[in-house]
């Protein structure tokens, strides 16, 4: 077997193993004292990487006329979820909170919204890019 | 706002926002990822971001998101 396959099955595996976590995780109860340590260990992984990854972060160089097109676009997202979040009853004026309520109604759901909750982490806390 | 137009509003923005990251992607400009990439490059907005992060997955499974409704 070569290296490079060694490594694909490697990542494979380690791909299903956290997929298997994020199943797990989502089917515990809120509350309880097993969530709490799953989600707290999930935070302290991401940023135990983040603090092994911390040397040679690469800053890019940006252009503010570049950087100014995507904070008016999230300060757009942002002045709508505050007025919804502002207003009620909540049926009539959903917020991004209680759409992914919606989805996390079901076990699939949940495991889903927790994949890429701990994915969202690792891509932007850990994950070691080549400069 | 009744639903509909949240709905479509939320729609519109998250819309823009992805035509933007495709538009970027392709010029190689300045991509949502590459914003992020610049943020976490500074100990303080590295920090910032990573509390929003853990406190969002705090709310939404240790706690319940339950606690957003109003």
């Amino acid at each position: 077997m070569t290296s490079g396959a060694g490594v694909v099955l490697l990542r494979a595996g380690l791909i299903i193993a956290v997929a298997g976590f994020c199943w797990v995780a989502a089917g515990l109860r809120p509350f309880t004292s097993l969530m709490y340590a799953v989600v707290a260990a999930s935070i302290a992984g991401v940023g135990a990487l983040a603090w092994r990854n911390r040397d040679g972060r690469v800053r890019p160089r940006i252009v503010r006329r570049d950087a100014a097109a995507w904070v008016i676009l999230l300060g757009l997202l942002a002045v709508v979820e505050t007025e919804a979040y502002l207003s009620s009853p909540r049926a009539e004026h959903p917020t991004l909170s209680s759409m992914v309520d919606a989805v996390m109604d079901s076990h699939p759901g949940r495991t889903a919204v927790f994949a890429l909750w701990l994915l969202g982490g690792w891509a932007a806390f850990a994950w070691k890019r080549r400069s | 706002m009744s639903a509909g137009l949240t709905y479509a509003a939320f729609g519109l923005v998250f819309a823009a926002l992805l035509s933007l990251e495709v538009v970027r992607g392709s010029r190689r400009s300045l991509t949502f990822g590459g914003l992020v990439c610049w943020l976490v490059a500074r100990v303080p907005t590295l920090a910032a971001l990573f509390l929003v992060w853990a406190w969002l997955g705090w709310h939404l499974f240790a706690r319940g998101s339950v606690s957003f409704l109003k």
